[in-house]
């Protein structure tokens, strides 16, 4: 067509109709998507499906265009007769007899083409044939229009326009079937996504065109259509990390934009781990994070610091479940969680505040994912074994050492054929080595199974997760009862899109629920010291009573049995729910409310028992008792993001919190006189009667808590290089008195992503990513107990007998502490420098951290003067500097099939105490039981040493002979040849406490990490080892003032003649400063590492791919399989100790570690 | 104006978050509520009370028995704190801070009970004349056993915390004059047994009694005529006789009957099984007897926390496999083993004081005892002399001996078995200790006029004739009559000031002992050591330095040399 200028350059009405066409498809295709997924539309949306259907008739046509033509031009004859006339006047005298239109481009009609024709009642295609023959141009004829191309032109045009239907089906690694995967045309917005069979259908797409295939987690693929109809596609998992989202508290964040130091461990590899406890699962897997546990049985606690020991009040990190502050890792099942975040450094953790001086550890529970449903199970069974038993001597080597050290004492050797009962005495002649009780306390074999179910399902409106499991766990000691753990989780979390519109989520609805139940049975005694010339049991099957050589040791396995009948049941219930509204694109206020609910009850019976006239239990004892507890907290989040011309990015938090914990009540009674006398029927009904001083009833309510906080957080960042984040929380809490109660806590914090930057593109190619990192803030502690601003009139332990009755007492009232009206919060201020880093195509990755984190005015229960005669309070009394490195080094590749993985992690820390607000620069430890009577506490806090550090005596050898002795000139102890010779340090001329000093370290300083992963052709294998370095256990199996008690192996290297020992002086039977003392021969460094798991797996899908699962995986593992080790204990991960900032003392009463050979499989449908 | 509104909004939000953060502490009270009346006042006693009950191990009683001339460490060679307090040596840095900590939270808690009674509604002016007598006895008392152990200790008198230097003793001893004769004066003169539910409590005749064990300590080891009152004036000797004899004729207080009646061995179910009592018709008086002036009360422990005597355990006798075999005592650690020496003085001195030695004094050899065996050297015992403590001992008694089996007869502590006691045998140590018996207030009245009346009526008791007074007589009375009672070396402190451990070694060294079975001769060396620190006793360690060097140790008590 000619413009009114009458100039033909360019003709283009109907290829312009086109690319409207064209346009209004892709609505067409993005409203037909939308009503696939069920969404009402709006008055809008129905005038445009109006236009949409309008034009789809009109591409049906263009469809059909040949059909067409031949109607109109083959029933339209013409006449004509034109003379030297352009092609143009041809077209044009065409146009006006007829209802065809013309379309050409100008510059493609030869202008000197001159044509003579004449015609009558001929049809167009004749007319047009004998017109165009010769010009090398040719037509085409669509219904009434006529396009003029140069020869093949307009066919290549046409095909462009010619629309596709693709369909097929998407698929993961292992071949099954991803639903809820994009499939988009690439350059548009046209797509659609997949089904629950991971099928996926799309029309009228361009040939040439490229379709994309991305879906979370896995690596994006493009296919170009061509000549295809069917595309099938199978997705690589995203292998490299960085573009992984993390939880950063009260949201998330792309983790390549964080700033903080944080770690993520996906539950994945804290369940391939096959551990009962998250916790020991966790060991390996996170540099930073010192977890020690107390004691190789089920349900041990553990000591966990982030980053060294910060206080010597409580240091446990806090805890947030789903958002929900306070929860316990110990009762979550591995198979419930998503993931845990690990807040390391004072910036990323200030967002918690008032509690996260020791650091935050979030846990997300497993959430639904949109798309086909997902069922997996996971089940293993094992059994269990000591790894190492303590060695302790037989009853030949014990008599030999008690022996001498009679001998040594009085001069005359032991006739055992008298001391001892006659027919222990005969057994020992007939060979018996004596009772080693470690082993006959040993549970051999001990079973520990776990199965559990996980579904997620759900679209893109709504989302589920659901998941049970079941723990059953029995301890490896703990014979003759059986010590066990037996746990059952159930886990609901779901998200429901409540209101969408414009593809954006306007109200959104979720809730996680999660239940546990446990119930622990039998808890164990104690492990005795018991001397091993005493049989089990005696000739009539009887335990074996106490023996007169050692009337007061008791038969262990006795103890075992008349102490341990004891269950304990604990329910968890914690839900919470959100509603999310997006008002406006960018905006999203999010309301949380968290409750839960924890019920504890427990009971036990002591039965009587006579194993000697001090050992003995004259009257039984029936206890129960039941806690409940109920905490809620809610919460309210606004964010906003901003993007300012697509460089700027800005998300900005603010919220605010409320919480309260500790409302709920506690019951416990007990009571002598069964009517039963068994475990079974210990009930307290079961007693009928009651009886002053042996009934006892207890009731107490659980101390009210609450916490009132606002925080805001600003995430900024320039296109992804450049990043900052700004933070601050004020929260108030009812532990202080009204004026010290609200504390601010602040940090910021940089990022620059190096590897953007122009100037290190030439290190592109092996160089991915790099991140420089550096943060400041400050975090609060707050744990101690309420009211200390007050002066609390006590209750207990200050009764008074007046009268003549000795049942009769008054209860004493007093004021129990001398108060602080000034206490407020304890401050963790921490700086942090790190990188993360990305190298060789997402092969490697590489991190560090260096970080000062120094916690000040520690909430301490410092010592006071005693004439200010009543207790210490709580005072901000101390200082303590942790420094330290962190690396981390990941490397995963694939060689063809074989694809491996390596990761290690190291920590290094130095702990120091810089201050202790009193006048001693010092608080003492507690003393320990396994140690001789009247002795010093042997650890402490003192300023400039570490927390906990050993402190005692040095020793500088034994004295080997008089000559020594004599030659000796320092001050002395003890004056014979097999004594000790102790340093007297500050050279006063006496051996006493002042000469007491540091003689070792509990904490480490280094902790590390590592595992490998192998993969090939459907077998997985994988290996993780765990340690720790430069730490030092106190060892103390052995009191040195009872000298009949049993003896570990390892004094038989005691000195006994000249030469032979330069480190455990002589044996004697009355006390000797010799072992009284505490002295650096009870000192042992602590390194060691662990292979903590070794797993080899086989996937059956792969060798019967017909099998209608998509994964079955059968493994077997082996926990715990060795410990390197120059620790002369079974076990030097020592955890137990008399009070919470105290470990590394071992006083061989712990039960040791288990290692566990077990099978199991996983199931994924 | 945006500002002044989002200023408001805040100030808004933080004040209804206070609200929200505002708790209540319903596990205890506080100083704001507490006391409010008498019977919070009695409450706050009995906490005073329990502080006093608290300090067995190391007390005034447990070290005037150990550091005397009657008694040796015992026990095992580890048992650091009686060899300690024997030796008068450093066992341990701390080793006494339990009495410290104690008789100063005792103080603490009658001070904050002195500050509140402004706030108190008292129910009748008794009541409060009488809640304030016990009040300042009882701090009266714990500045007495202070001083007497530590000498100079700083004096406290309000709940301020404060960090002060020791008191010179003039001060601390006029203020615990003040505070006796505020008890003295506010106390009610109710005879003994009058109220026999308020046994235990402190009363005017205890009041009287201890200011004249506290003048005579006072003016003996000090060398002073008169004990000086705080508000001006003095208590002078005159004085405390008139007290002493106001006890004596009005307190309603006298001498039970048979000297041995007086401790537990003869409790009902004990005393026909037992050798030395059977068939003498002998009844134990009981814990609340007439002749007891003040003594610390024991009831059934509720709970560990309870105080419990534990002298009686600690000092037992030791180390026998079979309780049947020494019935009825055994199941102690052997504290303070009787000096054999001492035991033989007795017998020279006072040949027929048969009742009381025996009735004092275990001697496991002889038969009176009838024990059917003795194990010498049991549990590794050191400094062993076959003689035990009878007044302060743990006593059993049979539980079934209606079982024709005399194997199957069980055994117990009386408290247990007579009285419903918890079983077990630490805990069962319920026995009272007597602080002030009336014997001892006769004896001081002796003391006091130079008169021989008081000395005649307690030997009279023990059925010996009467002597003429002279110190020696009334030194040699008090040793025998009040033996074992944590008097001894407090007596020949003030006697003889620090040259009191020249008598120590003198009637000490040399005496045969058996060390882990094997006879060795006892040696120490007071003399020295008494001199060195006066008498006194080394001050916790700890507290010296968390004072800041504000609080100085005891003379002879740093330095080498002195450790155990």
């Amino acid at each position: 067509m000619k413009n009114k200028n009458g100039e033909c350059t360019t003709i283009l009405r109907p290829l312009s109709s086109l690319k409207k066409i064209k346009t209004l498809l892709k609505a067409n295709k993005f409203m037909k998507k939308k009503l696939i997924e069920g969404i009402s539309l709006d008055r809008g949306k129905v005038r445009k499906i109006w236009m949409t259907m309008r034009l789809i008739v009109f591409l049906f046509f263009v469809s059909l265009i040949h059909v067409s033509a031949s109607v109109y031009s083959q029933k339209t004859k013409l006449n004509i007769k034109l003379e030297n006339a352009t092609l143009q006047q041809v077209f044009s005298t065409i146009q006006e007899q007829t209802e065809f239109d013309f379309f050409y481009k100008n510059e493609q009609i030869p202008a000197e083409a001159r044509i003579s024709i004449q015609y009558q009642n001929e049809a167009i295609d004749v007319i047009l044939d004998k017109v165009l023959s010769g010009t090398g141009l040719t037509y085409h004829v669509m219904d009434k229009d006529i396009v003029i191309s140069i020869n093949g032109a307009t066919k290549r045009e046409m095909n462009l326009q010619q629309q596709k239907s693709i369909s097929g089906k998407v698929t993961d690694s292992s071949g099954g079937s991803l639903p809820g995967v994009s499939v988009i045309v690439k350059g548009t917005t046209t797509g659609t996504i997949t089904d629950a069979n991971g099928s996926y259908s799309l029309s009228g797409i361009p040939a040439n065109a490229t379709l994309q295939f991305s879906f979370v987690g896995m690596k994006t693929q493009e296919v170009t259509i061509g000549s295809k109809t069917t595309i099938n596609v199978s997705l690589a998992e995203e292998t490299v990390g960085i573009e992984e989202v993390v939880a950063v508290g009260y949201g998330v964040q792309k983790k390549k934009l964080v700033t903080g130091s944080t770690i993520q461990v996906k539950g994945e590899s804290l369940q391939k781990l096959s551990t009962v406890s998250t916790l020991n699962a966790l060991q390996s897997q996170t540099p930073g994070l010192s977890i020690t546990s107390t004691s190789g049985r089920p349900d041990a606690d553990y000591k966990i610091n982030i980053r060294g020991l910060g206080t010597i009040n409580n240091a446990n990190p806090l805890v947030v479940i789903n958002g929900i502050a306070g929860g316990d890792l110990k009762t979550l099942a591995p198979s419930d969680i998503e993931s845990i975040d690990v807040l390391k450094d004072a910036a990323s953790a200030a967002i918690y505040g008032s509690r996260a001086a020791n650091g935050v550890i979030l846990v997300t529970t497993k959430q639904g994912k949109a798309g086909k449903s997902s069922v997996s199970l996971d089940t293993y069974y094992g059994i269990q074994n000591v790894e190492k038993y303590m060695s302790m001597c037989n009853a030949q080597d014990y008599m030999t050492l008690v022996n001498e050290a009679t001998v040594n004492s009085t001069g005359k050797p032991i006739d055992f054929s008298t001391a001892l009962p006659a027919n222990i005495w005969s057994k020992l002649q007939g060979g018996w080595t004596g009772t080693d009780w470690m082993k006959e306390l040993s549970n051999p074999n001990a079973p520990v199974q776990n199965h559990s179910l996980n579904i997620t399902s759900g679209t893109d409106m709504s989302t589920y997760s659901i998941g049970m499991s079941y723990t059953n766990q029995e301890a490896i000691m703990g014979n003759p009862l059986k010590e066990s753990l037996e746990r059952y989780s159930f886990r609901l979390n779901s998200d429901h899109v409540l209101l969408k519109r414009n593809n954006r989520n306007i109200i959104t609805f979720g809730e996680n629920l999660l239940y546990t139940y446990k119930k622990n049975e039998n808890r164990m005694y104690l492990i005795g010291r018991d001397h091993p010339l005493l049989p089990v049991k005696d000739e009539n099957g009887n335990y074996s009573p106490n023996i007169s050589w050692d009337p007061d040791r008791s038969n262990p396995v006795a103890m075992e049995y008349y102490n341990s009948q004891n269950e304990s049941k604990n329910h968890d219930f914690r839900f919470n729910a959100y509603f999310e509204v997006k008002p406006v694109k960018d905006l999203t206020f999010k309301s949380n409310m968290g409750y839960s609910l924890t019920a504890y009850s427990s009971r036990s019976y002591a039965p009587t028992f006579y194993l000697g006239t001090s050992s003995y239990r004259s009257i039984d004892q029936t206890s129960q008792g039941s806690t409940i507890g109920v905490g809620y907290q809610m919460e309210n989040t606004l964010t906003y993001n901003l993007k300012i011309k697509g460089a700027h990015n800005i998300v900005a938090l603010v919220g605010q919190s409320i919480e309260q914990t500790g409302l709920g009540e506690s019951l416990s009674g007990n009571n002598s006189g069964s009517i039963f006398n068994s475990f079974e029927y210990a009930y307290l009904s079961n007693v009928k009667t009651i009886t002053p001083g042996q009934t006892g009833l207890s009731g107490s309510y659980l101390g009210k808590w609450s916490m009132a906080s606002f925080f805001g957080r600003i995430n900024y960042d320039y296109k992804e290089t450049y990043l900052f984040t700004a933070l601050i929380r004020r929260d108030g809490s009812s532990r202080f008195a009204s004026g010290n109660r609200w504390g601010n806590f602040p940090s910021v914090s940089a990022g620059w992503v190096v590897s953007n930057e122009p100037f290190l593109q030439s290190t592109k190619s092996w160089l991915d990513f790099f991140k420089l990192r550096a943060s400041w803030g400050q975090n609060g502690n707050q744990e101690i107990p309420s009211f200390q601003y007050l002066s609390p009139i006590s209750f207990s332990n200050a009764n008074y007998y007046f009268g003549t009755s000795k049942s009769n007492y008054v209860v004493g009232a007093y004021p129990s502490m001398i108060p602080n009206e000034n206490i407020t919060w304890e401050t963790s201020e921490q700086l942090d420098f790190g990188f993360d880093s990305r190298l060789l195509g997402g092969r490697m990755m590489l991190a560090m951290d260096v970080y000062n984190k120094k916690t000040k005015d520690w909430l301490v229960n410092a010592p006071i003067l005693g004439s200010q005669g009543a207790g210490a309070p709580y005072i901000n009394g101390g200082d303590v500097t942790n420094k330290g490195i962190e690396l981390s080094l990941n490397w995963n590749d694939k060689i063809g099939e074989f694809t491996y993985g390596i990761s290690a992690n190291y920590a290094y820390n130095t702990n120091k105490i810089t201050r202790i607000a009193n006048p001693q620069g010092l608080i003492d430890g507690i003393g320990i039981s396994a140690q001789s009577s009247g002795q010093l506490p042997p650890y402490r806090a003192q300023v400039g040493y570490p927390i906990g550090y050993f402190w005692g005596f040095k020793t500088a050898g034994v004295f080997q002979n008089q000559a020594e002795i004599d030659a000796y000139k320092g001050a002395k102890v003890g004056n014979k040849p097999g004594d000790l010779i102790f340093v007297d340090l500050n050279n006063d001329g006496a051996i006493d406490a002042k000469d007491r000093t540091k003689i070792g370290d509990p904490n480490p300083k280094g902790i590390f990490g590592f595992s490998i992963n192998l993969g090939y052709k459907g077998f997985d294998f994988s290996a993780t080892a765990s340690g720790v370095s430069g730490n030092q256990i106190m060892t103390a199996y052995h009191m040195g003032d009872k000298y009949k008690e049993s003896y570990p192996t390892y004094l038989m290297d005691r000195w006994h003649g000249e030469g032979t020992s330069n480190r455990y002086p002589r044996l004697t039977s009355t006390a000797s400063p010799n072992y009284n003392y505490f002295s650096d021969i009870y000192i042992n460094d602590g390194d060691y590492l662990r292979i903590q798991n070794v797993t080899l797996g086989y996937n059956l899908k792969k060798l019967f791919p017909a099998m209608p699962i998509n994964q079955a995986r059968l493994y077997i593992a082996v926990q715990n399989l060795y410990t390197f080790t120059n620790y002369i204990g079974p076990n030097p991960e020592v955890g137990a100790a008399p009070s919470d900032w105290a470990k590394g003392i071992d006083i061989g009463q712990n039960m040791p570690l288990s290692r566990t050979f077990m099978i199991g499989a996983n199931l994924k449908f | 104006m945006n500002k002044y509104i989002l200023l408001s909004v805040l100030v808004i939000l933080t004040m209804s978050c206070n609200n929200f953060l505002n708790t209540t502490d319903l596990a205890n009270k506080n100083d704001l509520n507490f006391p409010l009346n008498g019977s919070d006042c009695n409450q706050a006693l009995a906490a005073a009370y329990n502080s006093m009950a608290k300090v067995n191990q190391g007390s005034s009683f447990y070290i005037g028995d150990l550091v005397s001339d009657d008694h040796f460490g015992g026990g095992a060679a580890n048992d650091y704190l009686v060899h300690g307090c024997d030796q008068w040596r450093v066992a341990n840095p701390n080793m006494v801070q339990n009495l410290w900590t104690n008789y100063y939270a005792g103080i603490y808690r009658v001070n904050k009970l002195l500050e509140s009674v402004a706030k108190i509604t008292f129910t009748s002016d008794v009541e409060k004349k009488t809640i304030l007598g016990e009040a300042y006895f009882l701090r009266g008392f714990f500045y007495s056993e202070l001083s007497k152990v530590f000498g100079e200790v700083p004096l406290l008198l309000s709940s301020e915390p404060v960090n002060i230097p020791k008191t010179p003793a003039k001060d601390t001893y006029s203020q615990i004059a003040s505070d006796l004769k505020m008890a003295i004066d506010n106390l009610p003169a109710d005879k003994n047994g009058a109220n026999p539910a308020r046994a235990g409590h402190a009363t005017k005749w205890a009041a009287e009694s201890l200011l004249a064990r506290v003048f005579l300590f006072y003016t003996g080891y000090y060398k002073q005529n008169d004990l000086p009152l705080k508000e001006g004036g003095s208590i002078s000797k005159q004085q405390v006789v008139t007290y002493l004899e106001d006890v004596i004729a009005n307190s309603g207080h006298n001498l039970v009957n048979d000297f041995r009646n007086l401790w537990p061995y003869t409790n009902s179910g004990t005393r026909e099984d037992y050798a030395y009592t059977k068939g003498k018709g002998l009844n134990w008086a009981g814990d609340n007897n007439v002749e007891t002036v003040f003594a610390i009360k024991y009831g059934f422990v509720s709970s560990w926390a309870d105080p419990m005597n534990s002298i009686c355990q600690v000092f037992g006798i030791r180390g026998q496999s079979n309780i049947r075999n020494a019935f009825p005592y055994a199941d102690g650690y052997g504290g303070a083993s009787i000096n054999p020496k001492m035991v033989n003085a007795w017998i020279t001195d006072e040949p027929k004081d048969t009742i009381r030695r025996w009735g004092s004094v275990i001697d496991v050899d002889s038969p009176r005892e009838g024990f059917k065996k003795y194990e010498i050297g049991g549990w590794t015992y050191v400094e062993e002399t076959k003689l035990f403590i009878k007044k302060y001992s743990l006593i059993h008694v049979y539980t079934d001996k209606s079982n024709a089996d005399p194997l199957k007869w069980g055994i117990n502590t009386y408290t247990v078995v007579l009285e419903g006691a918890n079983a077990s045998f630490a805990t069962a140590c319920l026995q009272d200790y007597v602080l002030i018996r009336y014997s001892d207030v006769l004896l001081m009245h002796s003391e006091l006029t130079g008169t021989a009346n008081g000395i005649n009526t307690v030997r009279a008791r023990a059925g010996l004739a009467p002597v003429s007074y002279s110190l020696e007589n009334l030194q040699k009375e008090r040793r025998f009559e009040l033996a074992f009672e944590g008097i001894r070396y407090f007596d020949l402190l003030r006697w003889y000031g620090k040259e009191a451990g020249v008598i120590i070694d003198q009637n000490q060294n040399g005496a045969d002992i058996l060390n882990n079975k094997v006879a060795a001769k006892y040696n120490s060396n007071l003399t020295e050591r008494i001199r060195a620190t006066g008498g006194f006793f080394q001050i916790p360690e700890n507290e010296i330095s968390l004072s800041n060097g504000v609080l100085k140790q005891n003379d002879g008590w740093s330095g080498s040399g002195i450790s155990l």
